[in-house]
């Protein structure tokens, strides 16, 4: 029955006192929240722990919620700060591709795949890697414009930057995952080869 | 200056202006090269459109729950302002206003003297600045001083923490 309620509709209903309308929006947004989160951390078990802390803080501060945004827009801002918050808290190792170990992890990886043919992968799969390889703010980027329909202005709300930058981002983040995506096949081909 | 890749990025995006679209659309059909580039791009757009989202684990939305349910309720600290009572506010302080300054005009003796116009003669009183030199009052109102120049600056190291936060 709650699938057909808009998200402002649901939020309404949280404020009101039912809880259980929160389930929904969980429902709803678990996918996205968790698939950035996981552009920030690549173990599943710490982008959970970040997709629940977001979940319980977008519960807790939902009176903030004015509207004037969507209210993806909002939730996608959480998602945003908290991993920061948390990555700093574990201190954990988010390398770029141009890091020596980076190289070795892609290099394991073409060679765990030596069986397999480049053309029995389909390009999204080498997509997903490197997206998976770029920094976060630039992952995280692609996916709200990408998936998350999200416009530069609401990603420029979500992030705290302006919509210029935001764009000046994007296009960076297009350029290093063109980058990446070549790196993996250079990869790929290597090891046909030999 | 974009370079041609990024131009058929926000051909492709729909962020060129009309001007520029009208541009990429000569060049798509004159030059192989861009159209070339193009399809590529093209291509890399819909699958990065089409990218699986990836699901958490099977029990997460109950995990999610039990903490949320575990916490207080969120509480509508500030109901939404119904803007209509702002404006009846607004109005009726107008209304005031209006009414008082009409009020004065209307009592106002237009007749004046016969040497024109004359401010009334108003005595102004004498202020008593003695209490400055009570030295408690020197005290408190250089203690507030200290108070808000603190609450400033950790307010800006604390502004500045969170956008250094935000910028990673």
């Amino acid at each position: 029955m709650r699938d057909n309620q808009t998200d402002l509709e649901l939020i309404d209903q949280v404020l009101a006192g039912t809880a259980s309308a929160f389930a929904e929006l969980v429902n709803r947004h678990q996918r996205y929240v968790f698939s950035l989160a996981l552009r920030f951390t690549k173990s599943r078990e710490d982008a959970e722990e970040i997709a629940q802390d977001c979940f319980v803080k977008a519960y807790r501060s939902m009176a903030a919620f004015q509207r004037t945004s969507k209210f993806t827009t909002w939730l996608y801002g959480i998602v945003y700060h908290t991993p920061m918050t948390f990555l700093r808290k574990k201190r954990l190792d988010v390398q770029s591709i141009d890091d020596e170990a980076t190289y070795v992890q892609v290099e394991d990886t073409a060679s765990d795949m030596k069986a397999s043919l480049v053309e029995e992968k389909s390009r999204a799969e080498y997509l997903e890697k490197a997206i998976g390889l770029l920094l976060p703010d630039d992952a995280v980027i692609l996916t709200l414009f990408y998936r998350g329909e999200q416009s530069l202005e609401e990603i420029a709300a979500a992030t705290g930057y302006e919509a210029n930058t935001v764009k000046v981002k994007l296009h960076r983040a297009r350029q290093r995952l063109r980058d990446k995506l070549e790196l993996i096949l250079k990869h790929e081909v290597k090891d046909l080869v030999r | 200056m974009m370079n041609m890749e990024d131009r058929i990025w926000d051909y492709i995006d729909g962020l060129s202006s009309p001007e520029e679209r009208a541009i990429m659309e000569r060049l798509l059909q004159s030059d192989p090269a861009v159209k070339s580039r193009y399809d590529e791009l093209l291509i890399l757009q819909q699958q990065l459109k089409a990218v699986e989202l990836d699901e958490p684990s099977m029990g997460f939305r109950n995990r999610v729950m039990e903490q949320v349910l575990a916490g207080p309720h969120p509480v509508a600290l500030k109901t939404r302002v119904d803007n209509r009572i702002i404006y009846i506010i607004a109005a009726f302080f107008v209304c005031t206003i209006g009414g008082m300054l009409a009020y004065t005009i209307y009592k106002m003796d237009w007749s004046g003297s016969a040497s024109g116009f004359e401010l009334p003669r108003v005595a102004l009183p004498v202020v008593n600045w003695s209490f400055l030199e009570n030295p408690s009052f020197t005290l408190f109102f250089l203690s507030m001083n200290v108070v808000l120049g603190l609450l400033l600056i950790d307010k800006i190291v604390t502004a500045r923490r969170k956008h250094a936060a935000e910028k990673g």
